[in-house]
């Protein structure tokens, strides 16, 4: 089941079914996380019955856009860095009966997007976004990122990270999206039935996902380039929310919730509201 | 779709002829962040684009505005945006994404005094360049057209959606406040009586069209599929083949910069838009644009009272700019005074160097917040009339 | 019809900006003149210094602005101690007497025009300003009143025209020539 991208002429079915051979192999690292993610994506498509006609996939920048955009074979609209929620904006309410599948990463979604993350989820607009959170960044070469761990040694944190973290699942919940939830590209099942779960849900569903960079996490933070000791250290640094009910404030510090966070379906957003405010006010 | 014109006169600023020219020409998505002297375009679109079903946001910064613009036009509507000077600068961030994609929007610029916040509520003329080098990485033409009036902030922004649409790309209407706050009669002309270009839509099926034409690059009025049409389109911030796929070779790059340049450079032809008065006999000339040019008006009729035989040259479009009626212009006389609103010259270096050493070029310059009295032009040819 | 430039100018909020508005809009939409308006006003959103200037005229209207005024309506008298130096010879000023303490000038006329008693009077201290346009209207003829109050009475707020047309009554009512 990883065979997605790999430089043999035999491709998964779902890339056959959903990707454009032409732009295979993808251009992620060996070992990088963001295939699996993939995967789960393109099952969830693939059980939801979406097609390339009524689903646009929609990226910013950074290693989760660059290796995602163009590969699908619907439309493909790949934004600036950090324009990805405002361009989603733009889309969503021009074609407000497609669907829009975003991809964003923690540099391009939590420091140059963020306002536009955060109104966005103000607005509650309705596409599904997934966070590709590697804690750096990995396409300028092992930066500090603003979701970097506390002490991080990254390039240009030579003497250690000093700033916290940003929690941008916390962020979306108070922001006010519909459904928020994070997971482990370890957590396949879990991962795949919550893109299901966001992608049918009205609103912004906001997917944080916590994948392994064995080339530039691993290299400069945890100095290793084995991807399983970069996973295996997000499975020691994260907690399920039931788990974490048990713990201390001490215990809990510097590790990452699992779960879903929110699932308000109630709740409506922009697109819907606009829609309705039409009723009233459009007069030709 | 309901074209939701009311024909009519009216007595308007030209920040809301911008956005009743808009609608005319079937902008259906506008997103803007308020900042002075532009916001009445703003306000009239929420009060008008709802009427007609379309779509109005005020976003969290000028950034996520003109993105959303671009966006809304993949997506199939027409759209524009609007800033002044400061708001200007953050949005030539985003231009560059609708120029390399050509995507066909509109920005208004309703220029201030400036730099940096300047004077919120006066003219001024700063932004000449701005516009058409400001976008970072260069590689690309700008149109522009620039309205003196009431009236042609309203035909110029449907002159500027026309061709965005011929030219696939993001066109200006540079403006400032003395016309963009000026009240004056405003005609709607019945709907009919209106020339709006729709987007050209392809007429070959999917897998036999080519997105970006690179090795077309004089094509004009190419058709820009949208999402859900079923072309499958690439839109990205990278060096693209004519797919949209990146690519980082050097004959790609070429092609492309060559291509977001010669669409505009080898059709010039249609893209003529400027006024003369007086010219015929005269020996000096005076150039303005925008909102400045009216004073210069006035001070070409009072030098004609006084017997010199001045005339008037007004580049309409500003980009890109006429270089060929220039010339003609510094041919026919001895010196050439260009009046705008802001010191460094900006306008006149462009008309020094399109006279080509014919004439003499002078800049008569202004830091702004007051538009140029009609006396101080006339006494500055007074001065240099030989 | 000359060229004729009218400032109108106080402080933000008198409602000066309206009038203006509404001397242009007449003579643009009912009189078939060219006219332009524009105005200045200081970054605050109220008080502060305002102005309102328009220009009317039977040929096309080349500069748009008022440099020096035909007709100037002032009711503060920061706005008068600035602006009354650029009043045109022989030109026309109505201003509030009770807000504006004037200097003689023989080369001008001032006509003094209660307007804000006035309109206190009425109940309404915001019409002062229809009451300062009515005089003026009266006093320059400058366009036709009936014209001028159609356009009064097709622009103010739904519920107001009566009270706006009474103050524009009683504004010319106060000019004596």
């Amino acid at each position: 089941m990883s065979t997605v991208g790999e430089t043999s002429n035999v491709l998964h079915p779902l890339v056959e079914k959903y990707l454009r051979k032409e732009r295979m192999p993808h251009m992620a690292c060996s070992g990088c996380g963001i295939g699996q993610v993939v995967h789960s994506v393109l099952l969830a498509i693939d059980e939801l019955g979406l097609t390339p006609k009524d689903t646009v996939w929609v990226q910013g920048v950074g290693c989760s856009s660059r290796i995602t955009y163009s590969t699908w074979v619907g439309d493909n609209v790949d934004a600036h860095h950090g324009r990805m929620f405002a361009v989603a904006t733009g889309l969503k309410m021009a074609r407000p009966d497609m669907n829009f599948i975003c991809f964003t990463g923690d540099g391009d979604c939590g420091a140059i997007g963020g306002n536009h993350f955060i109104h966005a989820c103000r607005r509650n607009l309705d596409v599904t976004a997934i966070l590709f959170n590697n804690g750096i960044y990995g396409m300028t070469g092992g930066q500090v990122a603003p979701t970097s761990p506390v002490g991080a040694v990254t390039t240009t944190t030579p003497y250690g990270n000093i700033e916290d973290p940003f929690d941008m699942c916390q962020m979306a919940v108070a922001a006010g999206a519909s459904y928020v939830a994070r997971w482990r590209v370890t957590d396949f099942k879990a991962l795949t039935n919550s893109l299901k779960k966001g992608i049918q849900t009205k609103g912004l569903a906001f997917i944080e996902v916590l994948l392994q960079c064995p080339t530039n996490f691993g290299r400069y933070v945890l100095k290793t380039s084995n991807p399983q000791d970069v996973l295996k250290w997000i499975k020691d640094h994260s907690v399920s929310q039931k788990e974490a009910e048990k713990l201390s404030k001490e215990e809990l510090a510097g590790k990452y919730l699992i779960g879903e966070f929110v699932h308000r379906p109630e709740r409506t957003g922009i697109v819907e509201r606009y829609q309705e405010f039409l009723k009233t006010y459009q007069k030709y | 779709m309901p074209s939701g014109v009311i024909p009519g006169k009216y007595f308007v600023q030209g920040d809301e002829a911008i956005a009743e020219g808009a609608i005319a020409a079937g902008c259906r998505f506008f997103a803007g962040y308020p900042i002075t002297p532009s916001s009445e375009t703003s306000e009239t679109m929420a009060r008008r684009l709802p009427e007609v079903g379309g779509v109005c946001l005020q976003m969290e910064d000028e950034l996520a505005s003109i993105h959303a613009v671009g966006a809304a036009s993949v997506g199939g509507l027409k759209a524009l945006t609007i800033s002044s000077g400061p708001g200007i600068s953050l949005k030539l961030e985003g231009l560059g994404w609708g120029i390399k994609n050509e995507i066909p929007y509109v920005v208004a610029d309703v220029q201030r005094a400036g730099p940096s916040n300047g004077v919120a509520t006066r003219v001024g003329q700063g932004d000449f360049y701005t516009i058409r080098y400001g976008s970072a990485g260069g590689n690309h033409s700008i149109i522009a057209l620039s309205p003196k009036s009431t009236q042609e902030a309203f035909d110029l922004t449907i002159d500027c959606f026309n061709l965005s649409e011929i030219f696939r790309c993001p066109v200006f209407l540079l403006t400032d406040e003395t016309v963009g706050h000026t009240r004056e009669l405003l005609v709607i002309p019945e709907e009919d009586e209106l020339k709006v270009v729709k987007r050209f839509k392809p007429t070959v099926p999917p897998e036999k069209f080519v997105m970006y034409p690179l090795d077309t690059p004089g094509v004009i009025n190419y058709p820009f599929p949208n999402i859900g049409e079923g072309y499958g389109i690439c839109v990205s911030p990278y060096t693209h083949n004519s797919k949209g796929y990146a690519s980082t070779a050097q004959d790609i790059q070429e092609k492309m910069a060559r291509r977001l340049v010669l669409k505009v450079t080898e059709n010039l032809d249609k893209l003529v838009r400027v006024e003369s008065q007086k010219m015929e006999d005269a020996e000096f000339a005076v150039i303005a644009y925008g909102g400045n040019a009216r004073p210069a008006v006035a001070a070409v009729d009072m030098a004609r009272e006084q017997g010199m035989k001045v005339g008037f040259f007004r580049p309409i479009i500003v980009w890109p700019f006429p270089d060929a009626e220039v010339l003609k212009v510094a041919e026919k006389v001895k010196n050439i005074l260009v009046c705008e609103l802001n010191i460094d010259g900006q306008l006149s270096r462009e008309v020094a160097r399109a006279s080509k050493g014919k004439a003499e070029v002078f800049h008569f310059g202004s830091g702004g917040v007051e538009p140029h009295l009609p006396a101080q032009i006339s006494n500055e040819i007074r001065r240099l009339y030989k | 019809m000359e060229r004729q430039e009218i400032r109108f100018a106080g402080f933000g909020g008198q409602g000066l900006l309206l009038a203006g508005i509404l001397l242009g809009k007449t003579a643009a939409l009912y009189a078939g003149k060219q006219a332009a308006q524009t105005q200045s006003y200081g970054t605050e959103a109220r008080g502060g210094a305002s102005q309102c200037n328009v220009v009317i005229d039977d040929k096309e209207i080349t500069y748009v602005g008022v440099v020096n005024p035909d007709v100037f309506v002032v009711m503060s008298q920061e706005a008068y101690d600035k602006l009354i130096g650029e009043v045109k010879e022989k030109g026309l000023v109505f201003y509030d007497s009770d807000l504006v303490k004037i200097k003689e000038n023989p080369n001008i006329r001032q006509i003094p025009i209660a307007s804000t008693s006035t309109a206190k009077d009425m109940g309404r201290q915001m019409v002062a300003n229809v009451v300062m346009l009515g005089a003026m209207v009266e006093g320059t003829k400058i366009l036709d009143v009936d014209w001028v109050k159609a356009c009064l009475k097709e622009s103010v707020p739904q519920g107001t025209e009566e009270l706006n047309l009474k103050a524009f009554d009683t504004g010319r009512s106060l000019f004596k020539p």
